[in-house]
């Protein structure tokens, strides 16, 4: 009886939410998840790739009623003591009849429910559905989508005469175009077309650009049956065991989601997003079974380089860096454009057994042209050569409440890294999670991303602890300590270094409608002292702490709204305590029928120095994610429509604007504004076929 | 006599590079997995943490304690201690060793506690803090502390203790001060298996150093703990595993720099 009525007043519970279409829904919490998981990051890059695995998540909905620990691992909100919450409910009641019985589980609270409901189903999952391809072709949702991006000022780099002055320039307009196809059924079948031209790049049909600047297509395919699980061709992403020996595309790192630094990832995903290196190119496939699973890939695609072509000094051609940015902008950066062909190949073996798994990873790089590393101190143990070869295995365990994970690599070199972990359900309300990595000086990859401080997972030690303890149902505690520290020398750090990261949140949920958080994250690390007149640098204690209040409020189904208060203090050794403070208020309106939304932002901030910085993450167009750093001082303001022109189009719209009080030129060299505002606008168009 | 002033000079510094004062030291193993969290610290080493933790035992326990600082046997620190419930109060002593034949730092403690309720309790410590310098002479002083516990519920323990209040110091020339200092902790039991426990330690003119741990019942007789601190920086963790009544602990310290603290202890209970 007490399910039944908990299972009415979950419906009550969800009535709120059905006014907005099923794909609207989806999108708002894919985004609301997003911008947790990336509010505590400090840098702008593309997230996309992040976005597209939660998609992914969402479209292959998984069956509570068969799902496996390893699969709802992969849903990073839920902590330990909630997965097992949800599969001891499942062994002592049965199967669940409804989602709405979710809410009968006390370690559930009211905002992870809501999550879940998007990810989860009791209905037959993509693994049971039966549809033949031909019929998925018919039943699929194509989607067109347009985005035009520009920036009102003019930068220094698009003056016309600095061409005819010898002078680097953008060869470009000041303008963005993005254009994506996509077509999906469910998580079975995906293929599409992504394209992007940056601002600065030109758009042009020639030899070297062909309208675009950067194109991909992909194509994703899971069969019905059969030894088949997963094709992939074009671009995609492959993630194996923890990231340790081969991963490519955008991993968690620390956050506000505490326990969420246990990679969980499938191993092959279509690649949709527009960050210009992090991918796969070629083709890959997985077979399996249920003890079993093989994933072989291949990947064959140009990068861009440094190179330098053979002359006295330098007895053949080499390259020394690889070009990230994806930017092509200039004459410069265009010549270095896809310039050395990566040639990349590999395969994972998993045997799976009742409470864990053993895998098997082996992935060989090879480059046309040799790598050849810098000859500063830091890079002394960079990879040098033509060809690196990477080898690992991973392994999950999980035995009562812990459960267990780790992965040990060895690159070609014989240089050794490994990273090992537990997560303890100690109570219903407490989970803990420990990790700890050792990743040698001199281990060499081409693609990975285990979690760890720095992002090239190497010449890195650390122990990390994360621990979430809830309260009560309206109180929440989430807190990691992160001690690390590098025996080699790295970039603008000339000695071996060392660093602590510890956050502190405590979370208070009033109502259904209002959340309150208070964060305080200090760190420290030794780094070279900025600005010192010595003949040789030297490391120096800095420290930097940042206090964030953040509340939330939803005063009526149509009406939230939004305030954080932050403030940044550094310090180092030599120089006084810089202090950086950001304070924004956000409305987000939709129309009673949710054919049309805004969203406005008004932020003041003031930033003593660089160090004192603050990130804030700013709602956008649909697809696009940015999470743009604050510094000096002035005002931010942003509007963001939504429009529902018809059942099929929609239309996105985003004015931003940043006026600074204490500067009159914004940025430098090419990118330098002669003034103290800069402002962009971005125009987006979908039409769902 | 420079080899023993050197000798002196590298201690000093490094008991200043780690921030940690023998004389004020925390006391037993089953706190030094937790890195020395001693707000609900429930063995005999309360009688020289905070003695108004004593009434916390039911029965009289004994314990020895011994930690070697980055392997150096010159930093050896050890103790002995005892509490005993009476009908009244609890009376407890202690006495602490560090150092070596030619520079030692010794600690001599008697505490009394008092019950004044379910929730709260009171104790009060009598030190007397003894420096040995060869070549320099020894030096005393008495010191007073002080120290409280309140359960305003059953889960939650606050307790507080404050060490020589009145800034008493040595008549050496060197190494004259006595460290001042109050600490503030609080433990929150999740259940019967789990404490989640931090603490803040203010030394007079120190930085304020920050503990936090957990401590996991794994088996009735086997418990696990790990703990940080702040300042200077520092993992703890260990274990206390009982034979019949006899409880071992042991422990470890990793600092950043300095490397590891083994630390270990067995306690020895007396029911009636």
């Amino acid at each position: 009886m007490k399910r039944v009525g908990l299972m009415i007043l979950g419906f009550l519970w969800l009535v709120q939410s059905q006014a907005q279409t099923p794909r609207e829904r989806d999108e708002k919490v894919i985004a609301d998840l997003l911008e947790r998981l990336i509010e505590n990051t400090e840098a702008t890059v593309d997230y996309t790739d992040l976005q597209d695995q939660l998609e992914q998540y969402n479209k292959s909905k998984l069956n509570i009623n068969t799902v496996s620990r390893e699969q709802l691992q992969r849903l990073f909100f839920l902590d330990d003591a909630q997965i097992n919450a949800i599969i001891n409910h499942r062994q002592k009641f049965g199967n669940f009849l409804t989602l709405y019985e979710l809410q009968t589980i006390p370690a559930l609270d009211e905002q992870t429910i809501y999550y879940l409901t998007y990810f989860v189903t009791v209905d037959e999952d993509w693994q049971q559905d039966q549809t033949r391809f031909l019929q998925m072709l018919r039943k699929g949702k194509h989607e067109l989508i347009g985005l035009y991006d520009t920036e009102l000022e003019k930068r220094a780099g698009y003056d016309a005469t600095l061409k005819d002055q010898g002078k680097s320039y953008y060869m470009g307009n000041k303008e963005r175009y993005v254009f994506r196809y996509r077509f999906n059924y469910g998580s079975r079948l995906a293929f599409g077309y992504n394209a992007e031209t940056d601002m600065g790049e030109r758009f042009t049909w020639n030899s070297s650009t062909k309208g675009f600047d950067f194109n991909s297509i992909h194509f994703y395919y899971r069969p019905r049956k059969g030894i088949v699980k997963t094709i992939a061709l074009g671009d995609y992403q492959i993630n194996f065991g923890q990231g340790l020996t081969f991963g490519s595309g955008l991993a968690a790192r620390k956050s506000a989601f505490v326990l969420n630094v246990r990679r969980s990832y499938l191993p092959i995903r279509p690649y949709r997003s527009l960050n210009e290196t992090e991918f796969m190119r070629g083709a890959a496939v997985m077979l399996g079974d249920k003890k079993w699973q093989v994933v072989l890939f291949g990947s064959r695609k140009y990068i861009s380089t440094n190179y330098n072509a053979q002359d006295t000094s330098a007895p053949q051609d080499f390259f020394s860096s690889i070009d990230l940015s994806g930017l092509h902008r200039t004459p410069t950066e265009l010549a270095k454009s896809n310039n050395v062909l990566q040639t990349i190949v590999g395969a994972n073996a998993q045997w799976r057994f009742k409470d864990g798994y053993v895998g098997l990873t082996h992935v060989q790089t090879n480059y046309d042209i040799a790598f050849l590393s810098g000859t500063s101190l830091y890079q002394r143990y960079n990879f040098s050569g033509t060809q690196l070869g990477n080898s690992g295995v991973d392994y999950k365990y999980q035995w009562r409440n812990m459960s267990f994970f780790g992965e040990f690599s060895i690159s070609s070199n014989q240089a050794k890294a490994f990273t090992t972990g537990v997560a303890i359900s100690l109570d219903p309300n407490l989970d803990v999670l420990l990790l700890y990595r050792n990743f040698a000086k001199d281990y060499q990859t081409t693609y990975n991303n285990p979690f760890s401080e720095n992002t090239d997972g190497r010449n890195e030690k650390g122990f990390y602890t994360g621990a979430s303890l809830r309260l009560s149902r309206k109180w929440l505690l989430n807190s990691y300590v992160d001690i690390y520290s590098s025996p080699w020398l790295r970039f603008q750090v000339d000695g071996p270094s060392r660093g602590v990261d510890v956050l502190g949140e405590l979370q208070y949920l009033p109502s259904k409608t209002a959340q309150v958080y208070f964060r305080v994250r200090h760190e420290y690390k030794t780094k070279n002292q900025a600005g010192s007149t010595e003949k040789v640098d030297y490391l120096s204690e800095q420290s930097r702490t940042v206090f964030r209040f953040n509340a939330q409020y939803k005063m009526s189904l149509n009406v939230t709204l939004k305030s954080r208060v932050e403030t940044t203090l550094f310090s180092d050794d030599v120089s006084t305590q810089k202090t950086g403070t950001l304070i924004f208020q956000d409305v987000n309106w939709s129309a009673p029928r949710k054919q049309f939304g805004l969203i406005f932002r008004v932020a003041y901030f003031t930033v003593e120095d660089y160090n004192a910085r603050v990130y804030a993450a700013e709602n956008d167009v649909l697809y696009q994610y940015s999470v743009p750093m604050y510094q000096n001082s002035g005002m931010r303001y942003y509007a963001v429509m939504r429009c529902k022109i018809t059942r099929k189009i929609e239309l996105w719209a985003k004015w931003s604007q940043t006026v600074y009080s204490n500067v009159n030129t914004i940025s430098s060299g090419l990118e330098q504004i002669n003034g103290n505002t800069v402002s962009d606008v971005r125009l987006q168009l979908r039409w769902i076929l | 006599m420079k080899k023993l002033f050197g000798c002196f000079l590298v201690i000093c510094s490094l008991l200043n590079v780690v921030n940690a004062q023998v004389s004020t030291a925390i006391i037993g193993g089953d706190v030094a997995q937790l890195g020395g969290i001693s707000a609900k610290q429930q063995s005999a080493y309360s009688a020289i943490n905070n003695p108004a933790l004593m009434p916390l035992l039911a029965h009289w326990q004994s314990g020895v304690y011994s930690e070697q600082r980055f392997g150096l046997k010159e930093l050896t620190l050890s103790n002995i201690s005892v509490v005993m419930p009476t009908k009244s109060v609890h009376i407890g002593a202690a006495i602490n060793y560090f150092g070596f034949s030619n520079y030692n730092q010794q600690r001599f403690v008697l505490s009394a506690a008092k019950k004044l309720s379910e929730s709260f309790s009171l104790g009060v410590q009598l030190n007397y803090q003894l420096t040995n310098i060869v070549d320099y002479g020894s030096a005393g002083a008495w010191v007073a502390g002080a120290g409280f516990m309140y359960k305003p519920t059953h889960q939650l323990t606050v307790s507080g203790f404050v060490f020589n209040p009145t800034q008493q110091k040595l008549s050496l020339a060197v190494a004259d001060k006595i460290p001042s200092l109050f600490r503030l902790g609080l433990a929150y039991q999740v259940n019967d298996k789990v404490d989640v426990l931090a603490e803040g330690e203010q030394q007079l003119e120190q930085k304020i150093n920050v503990r936090a741990g957990l401590r996991y019942q794994v088996h009735p007789r086997v418990g696990l703990g790990i703990g940080f601190n702040s300042n200077p920086v520092a993992v703890h963790f260990g274990t206390s595993i009982k034979f019949n009544q006899v409880m071992i602990d042991a422990a470890a310290g990793v600092h950043q720099v300095l490397g590891v603290i083994p630390q270990v202890g067995i306690r020895f209970p007396f029911k009636k």
